[in-house]
């Protein structure tokens, strides 16, 4: 479960990208955060994964505090996230496989559960047959099936994505939103931040809406329309 | 921490060395220079001791009669001295002889001595020993202060004293030496790491989301400063052995020109490489380590 509860986020400079922003997504949930350039929508991802620090208020997920967690924690914290952004942020000098192992390897998995894990992940994001590609081998598309597919092997309980189809055509943005939907529908909470209002619109799920920092739309099977 | 992580950071300590070659060199051979300077001055120093303690030993042992004691009586002892073992010449320096030499090393000045002449001389009566091996010493200076009518027992040489403060001050100068040129090393080497640091951000980042520990991503940096400082330290081990190596080779010409002054004889290379070796590593190590652990405190923010 993940609360935020006031969150209230100024940056360094004056501007307030979040103010008291409140909601809760249950376990299991497929949450859209929708909103305009600019609305505040990286800055809760931001919160989310603890890169930044709100101004005020607290986030709290599977009952802990964010704010009490330790340095030393925050790894461990992060390992529970799985993360994918609109620029892949791939490493260009390992394989797809390497990739996806890389993030084995870092918690520390052996060598047998890698092996075992990561084809099979390749599988499910449709990559299977390109595991020994370098990622400038790959169309945007398929990077992004790596990207999932990295966030995907620890097995996280939730799924975050910051307009993880920005960079997409329509077609392959759905392709990678199947994939997406299905690792929901595996029971990992997602949250997807996006201004892709086809896709929201087509998939009809929970839509967080925000302008200028504010939660003005807290909407079941919602859409997310043009701001009159 | 498993072995395949650390497999990976050593992976990855010489991988960053690779990518930033220009600067890996500069690392390398800041590391070098200093550690030629220490090694230089270990071999310098170590032959020193080795040499004083040779001298110390090779050395006369000057005994100081109490005054008045018969001439009799001095015989006896100048016997019983000479057949202690080790001892192979007893000489005795009577305290007007003494004076003499004195006046002889004060030269111009030895007129000032004048007053002393006849009843007047301050100085005792002494026995000059010479020894024939160094073990021998000390047994000699314990049987010699367990004789009454001996005064004082002085076994100081000018000569040991002398290298005794060469070696000091080569080891004072060097250690100096040392510890400038390693501080620049460690300001190369950092500045090595801080770059590697700076070109690895954009993975170190991804690390950061997929959750790695902090020091997960510090390792292979640590390795990086560690790989620097040990190659440099290898190499400069390399430069001052073969150094050696050749100034043994022509030791012979050496010692046959000054060798009389019984001085001049270098310790055999197996005897000195081992000891660089391992201080130079040392050094090496420490001085990467520490280089890369400042940059890392600085620049990798985790
Ligand atoms: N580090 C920062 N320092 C200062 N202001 C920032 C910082 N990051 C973001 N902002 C500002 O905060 C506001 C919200 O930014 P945010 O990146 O969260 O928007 P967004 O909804 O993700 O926009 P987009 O759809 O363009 O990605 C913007 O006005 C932005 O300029
Ligand atoms: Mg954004």
């Amino acid at each position: 479960m993940i609360q935020f509860r006031n969150v209230t986020k100024v940056y360094p400079n004056g501007l307030c990208a979040l103010s008291n922003v409140n909601f809760t997504i249950k376990n299991g949930e497929f949450v859209f955060v929708v909103g305009a350039s600019g609305a505040g929508k990286t800055t809760l991802i931001k919160l989310l994964l603890k890169e930044i620090e709100p101004t005020s208020g607290s986030i709290i997920v599977d009952d802990v505090d964010l704010s009490s967690l330790r340095r030393k924690e925050i790894p461990y914290y992060r390992r529970k996230l799985g993360v994918v952004f609109q620029d892949f942020r791939l490493l260009h000098d390992r394989t797809v496989y390497e990739n996806v192992a890389f993030a084995m390897e870092i918690v520390g998995a052996s060598s047998k559960d890698i092996r075992r894990r990561v084809p099979a992940v390749l599988n499910m994001v449709g990559l299977g047959l390109k595991a020994h590609a370098y990622p400038h081998q790959l169309s945007g598309g398929e990077q992004q099936r790596v990207a999932l597919a990295r966030a995907l092997v620890n097995s996280p309980s939730i799924l975050i994505a910051d307009e993880p189809t920005g960079n997409l055509d329509p077609v392959t943005a759905m392709e990678i939103m199947k994939i997406i939907n299905l690792i929901n529908r595996r029971g990992t909470t997602v949250i997807m931040a996006t201004h892709a209002k086809s896709i929201v619109n087509a998939m009809r799920k929970r839509v967080l809406q925000f302008r200028k920092g504010v939660l003005i739309k807290d909407e079941q099977e919602g859409g997310y329309f043009d701001e009159p | 921490m498993n072995l395949r992580n650390w497999r990976f950071f050593i992976y990855n300590g010489f991988q960053n060395i690779l990518r930033n070659r220009v600067m890996s060199l500069a690392s390398v051979t800041a590391i070098m220079v200093a550690l030629i300077v220490l090694g230089l001055m270990l071999v310098i120093v170590v032959n020193l001791d080795v040499m004083m303690k040779e001298m110390e030993s090779k050395m006369e042992i000057t005994l100081f009669l109490k005054d008045g004691v018969a001439d009799s009586e001095r015989f006896d002892l100048q016997n019983e001295i000479s057949s202690w073992q080790g001892v192979y010449d007893v000489e005795f320096v009577s305290k007007h002889q003494a004076l003499e030499e004195w006046k002889r090393q004060l030269g111009d000045r030895g007129s000032l001595l004048d007053g002393y002449t006849g009843e007047n001389n301050p100085l005792p009566d002494s026995f000059l020993v010479k020894i024939e091996k160094p073990e021998y010493v000390n047994s000699i200076v314990e049987k010699a202060k367990a004789i009454p009518d001996i005064e004082e027992v002085n076994y100081s040489s000018k000569v040991a004293e002398f290298i005794e403060w060469l070696a000091r001050t080569i080891r004072l100068v060097g250690m100096g030496l040392v510890a400038v040129l390693a501080s620049v090393a460690v300001i190369i080497i950092s500045n090595t790491v801080r770059l590697t640091v700076y070109s690895r951000r954009r993975e170190i980042g991804i690390m950061k989301y997929i959750g790695a520990t902090d020091w997960f991503i510090r390792w292979p940096f640590i390795i990086e400063g560690l790989i620097l400082g040990v190659m440099g330290g290898i190499i400069a081990t390399g430069v001052v052995v073969l150094g050696y190596k050749f100034l043994l080779d022509r030791s012979s010409y050496i010692n046959a020109r000054w060798g009389y002054l019984g001085i001049f004889k270098l310790l055999p290379l197996n005897e000195i490489a081992l000891y660089i070796l391992g201080a130079t590593l040392l050094l090496g190590a420490c001085v990467g380590v520490l280089a890369s652990c400042l940059s890392i405190r600085k620049y990798l923010r985790v």
